[in-house]
């Protein structure tokens, strides 16, 4: 049976506890012993010291017990750790994919090929997450400090990590690890709903953002629903604005390009939002512009569109003829996402975790 | 007081600071007194700048929110801070200054073993400072002190500087290591046995050890971050087949031992100051020598304790966290001997010695809160939290800083041959006890919540501990101003220093204040052993009058 990260927390506070215990209680010692003989022996009161060099029985006693109490408060940080390192298998776990990068966090639930820049997760569930970071990118650090848990997200390597809330609620994800400009903005939220809300949460994300592009026009339009419901100026914010500016000035990272400027008009892969299309989910390569292909195709689109309307020319300048978008659509086999749809494989197991879980429970 | 040197008598030898005069008879001087003089400069300039970064760090984080200095300025000071700290005075700071002063006195000689190579450390360390000093004027550098990659070899800002400067001040401390190694193993007064070496002589030796086993291996390990950096060859970069965590292992093959370089000194120094103001033998003498190269030896074994979170195996983290229990062991030896010595003492509190039971509190604090750092559920916690950041500055700082600033106070006459008024340095002592717990206790308390470090802004709910610890700053900064101006007005204004002001049984207490260049022209005196205090009391039970210099 796999154990909720409530033994975990009880287990690092009593880890805490123990050796704050045995902290305080021998500092106390120490300190008053400190003053003590600082008063009692003090020259006024004792003019000559006594002779004394030393005491072997003395020494070997404050050396071994030290050490005995080393070993002992080893295996009290010992016991949370191996909890914390019991991963649950995928099977009877809720996998989510946090990808780190500078200078957000991006949640994928990968049996639904849903991302998120905040996390969501079932109350009650053991959630696994794969941590990594992109080839490109330095190292991050997954925390939540509610949970006691972190780990971080190396470029090149695969990390693992787990928990399960017990409670409803919002809980804060910090960056542990210095990772540049924004580290103290690599700020999250862990939304712990309940099952029924997961549930909902998932349904809404893949009628509104995670269906297949099939429809041209959809991706056209800036104010179709596919493209309405990535809310793109809330990912502009988490995932361009570190670098291209809260407004497209651009520049807060060096060669990071205004989105505004008409004189900087030669970009690099073109300025329609076909040619965005292609630079969100290629990078450009020898800049610091990575791929998002961590992002669903109709938020890489939504993007796209948001950057368009940010300059002053208005959005008219990005528009592209329709070949373009089915060239794009081609290229990227956009319309062959089609497993994505409502009777996707997560609610089955999501149902099926539920029995099993319950059953184990019951035995 | 300005006719001394006339008023000496003709039998007395000159000091060492009125031997020669003009720059460049202390720019050329190969006498260890004065390039502990040149390198005390150098340190103490350093360590006010960096302490000034550290303010303007506290000051940006009064508040929530970016005040004055976004998230790449902050970065940047950080980084100097950081840098600063770590390789122009930390590591440095004891050996440098007390050590080249004071260990060939402490073991009768009269200078090290290789006096000229001695300077060469300097200039390695003037080297390092000055490209140092020029990578900030090109823009400065964001990479934190500790270089990881691949953000090293990623950033922007200009990292082959800095790492350069590392590599040099790798070198002098690798130069000054090997120096005070062979000068404790060739130039020992005939007759002193290794057992009659103070224990500051014992901490320097293991520190020696520690610079000159560990810090190629960082020297390499900055060589090949440049050579990932401008020639590609994919060392650290998994794309390339390498791996970040390497670097990680690597660095902190030197970088934690380099922990124990900083503090072995520091717990010399306690080592000394307790016995002399405590009139009585330090209290298991192996005991501490010994502990000295345990420490020395099972802290260069505990290096991925920094790693728990890093993806290191899980059985690596274990092994390193078991490992890194028994440091503490050797530690707590210390302490208690520290206590012995005082026990049944005849005991004055002037300045040094007050240092010295501050620096008890803080170790012990620091000390402490290292065993939640140890300890692998609780470490996972506060990794990379402000707790390790308070963690690091009670042992660092509280600890090793206020040692350097207890040498200061205790060799200062000795030195420079002035009293400096001990009501100030009482003052400024306070002051700087106070602000320095108010500066970092909180931050603990902030780690504990979840406040992760390096951050140049932070939610709300953490505006407590932040306000609480910047208003700390201010007030610890005020209490050092106050003990340095002390210090340094005491060189002009100061009353004549005696011989022997504490009633000090080493060897530096024999020899006039300050010491002429060639200290030991007789045999120093080896009737009594260092921590034994009985000349002092020939006449019956009265203590002798501390001799004053004629």
């Amino acid at each position: 049976m796999i154990l909720a990260s409530r033994d975990i927390i009880d287990s690092v506070d009593k880890a805490w506890w123990i050796l704050t215990g045995i902290s305080v209680v021998l500092f106390i010692g120490i300190m008053t012993a400190l003053v003590i003989f600082a008063i009692k022996y003090h020259r006024s009161r004792n003019p000559r010291a006594a002779d004394i060099s030393g005491n072997t029985k003395l020494e070997i006693a404050w050396t071994v017990l030290p050490t005995l109490l080393s070993v002992y408060m080893f295996f009290v940080g010992y016991e949370g750790f191996a909890l914390m390192r019991d991963m649950p298998s995928e099977e009877n776990s809720i996998v989510v994919e946090v990808d780190a990068r500078q200078w957000a966090f991006t949640f994928r639930y990968p049996n639904a090929d849903i991302s998120s820049p905040d996390m969501y997760v079932p109350v009650g569930k053991p959630i696994r997450c794969h941590l990594t970071a992109p080839d490109d990118d330095v190292i991050h650090s997954f925390y939540i400090p509610y949970f006691r848990t972190k780990e971080d997200c190396v470029p090149g390597r695969t990390n693992y990590m787990w928990f399960q809330a017990d409670k409803i609620g919002v809980y804060n994800i910090f960056c542990a690890e210095y990772c540049g400009k924004d580290h103290a903005r690599m700020v999250s939220k862990l939304h712990v709903v309940s099952e029924e809300d997961y549930r909902k949460w998932l349904t809404q994300r893949l009628e509104d953002r995670f269906r297949p592009i099939d429809d041209v026009a959809a991706v056209m339009d800036a104010k179709s629903e596919g493209i309405v419901a990535s809310n793109a100026a809330e990912l502009y914010t988490v995932y361009c604005a570190s670098c291209h500016g809260p407004k497209g000035e651009g520049g807060l990272v060096e060669g990071a390009r205004s989105f505004i400027d008409n004189a900087t008009d030669k970009w690099k892969k073109g300025v329609t939002i076909p040619d965005m299309f292609r630079t969100l989910t290629l990078g450009l390569d020898g800049t610091r512009m990575k791929a998002f292909d961590n992002l669903s195709a109709w938020d890489r689109f939504a993007l796209a569109h948001h950057v368009a309307s940010l300059h002053p020319d208005g959005p008219g300048r990005s528009d592209a003829p329709i070949e373009e978008y089915k060239k794009l659509i081609d290229e990227f086999k956009l319309a062959e996402q089609k497993k994505v749809s409502l009777d996707f494989p997560v609610d089955e197991a999501i149902e099926e975790l539920v029995e099993k879980t319950g059953s184990e429970k019951n035995k | 007081m300005s006719n001394d040197a006339a008023a000496l008598p003709p039998l007395e030898q000159v000091d060492y600071i009125r031997a020669k005069k003009g720059l460049k008879s202390w720019l050329t001087t190969v006498d260890h007194k004065r390039i502990a003089i040149l390198y005390l400069i150098a340190i103490l300039t350093f360590f006010i700048v960096a302490m000034g970064l550290g303010v303007l760090m506290r000051l940006e984080l009064l508040n929530p929110g970016t005040d004055f200095m976004d998230g790449p300025a902050y970065n940047r000071i950080l980084t100097l801070h950081g840098v600063i700290m770590t390789f122009l005075f930390i590591i440095p700071s004891i050996p440098a200054v007390f050590g080249n002063f004071l260990l060939p006195i402490m073991i009768g000689a009269n200078d090290v073993q290789f006096p000229r190579l001695n300077l060469a450390s300097w200039y390695f360390y003037m080297a390092g400072a000055v490209l140092a000093l020029i990578a900030v004027g090109l823009g400065g550098v964001d990479t934190g002190w500790t270089f990881y990659v691949p953000y090293s070899a990623n950033t922007d800002s200009n990292v082959l500087l800095p790492m350069v400067a590392a590599f040099l001040l790798g070198w002098s401390s690798i130069l000054t290591g090997l120096n005070f190694i062979a000068t404790v193993h060739r130039l020992r007064a005939p007759g002193m046995k290794w057992g009659d070496m103070p224990l500051f002589v014992w901490g320097l030796y293991a520190t020696s050890w520690i610079a000159v086993l560990a810090t190629p291996v960082v020297g390499i390990t900055l060589i090949l971050v440049l050579m990932e950096r401008f020639l590609g060859i994919g060392i650290f970069n998994a794309a390339m087949g390498g791996d970040p965590l390497l670097f990680q292992h690597m660095f902190w093959i030197y970088s934690h031992p380099a922990v124990y370089v900083m503090v072995l000194p520091a717990m010399g120094v306690v080592s000394e100051i307790i016995p002399a103001f405590s009139r009585k033998k330090i209290f298991g003498y192996w005991f501490i020598a010994v502990s000295s190269m345990a420490i020395a030896a099972i802290g260069s074994l505990v290096w991925a304790h920094h790693m728990f979170t890093s993806g290191m195996a899980d059985e690596g983290r274990v092994i390193f966290s078991f490992l890194t229990f028994f440091v503490s062991v050797p530690s707590a030896v210390k302490v208690f001997n520290w206590l012995a010595t005082i026990y049944k003492g005849s005991i004055k509190i002037d300045p040094p010695m007050l240092f010295a039971f501050g620096f008890i509190f803080m170790f012990s604090i620091g000390g402490f809160t290292g065993l939640m750092n140890a300890s692998l559920s609780t470490d996972i916690h506060i990794h990379d939290t402000a707790f390790v950041v308070a963690h690091f500055h009670y042992t660092m700082f509280g600890s090793t800083g206020l040692m350097f600033f207890a040498a200061m106070h205790y060799w200062w006459p000795k030195m420079f041959g002035r009293m400096y008024s001990f009501k100030t340095a009482f003052f400024g002592f306070g002051l700087f006890f106070i602000g320095f717990n108010l500066l970092y206790f909180p931050l603990f308390l902030a780690g504990l919540a979840g406040m992760p470090r390096r951050y140049q802004d932070y939610l709300p709910e953490y505006h407590g501990y932040h306000a609480a610890s910047t208003i700390g700053s201010w007030i610890m900064v005020v209490g050092l101003m106050i003990l340095f101006i002390n210090l340094i007005v005491a060189i002009w204004r100061g009353k004549k220093a005696p011989m022997n002001p504490w009633g000090g049984a080493t060897l530096e207490w024999q020899i006039p204040s300050p010491p002429p260049t060639h200290q030991f022209d007789a045999a120093p005196d080896l009737t009594h052993g260092p921590y034994d205090y009985d000349f002092l009391y020939e006449d019956e039970d009265q203590p002798k009058e501390t001799e004053v210099k004629a």
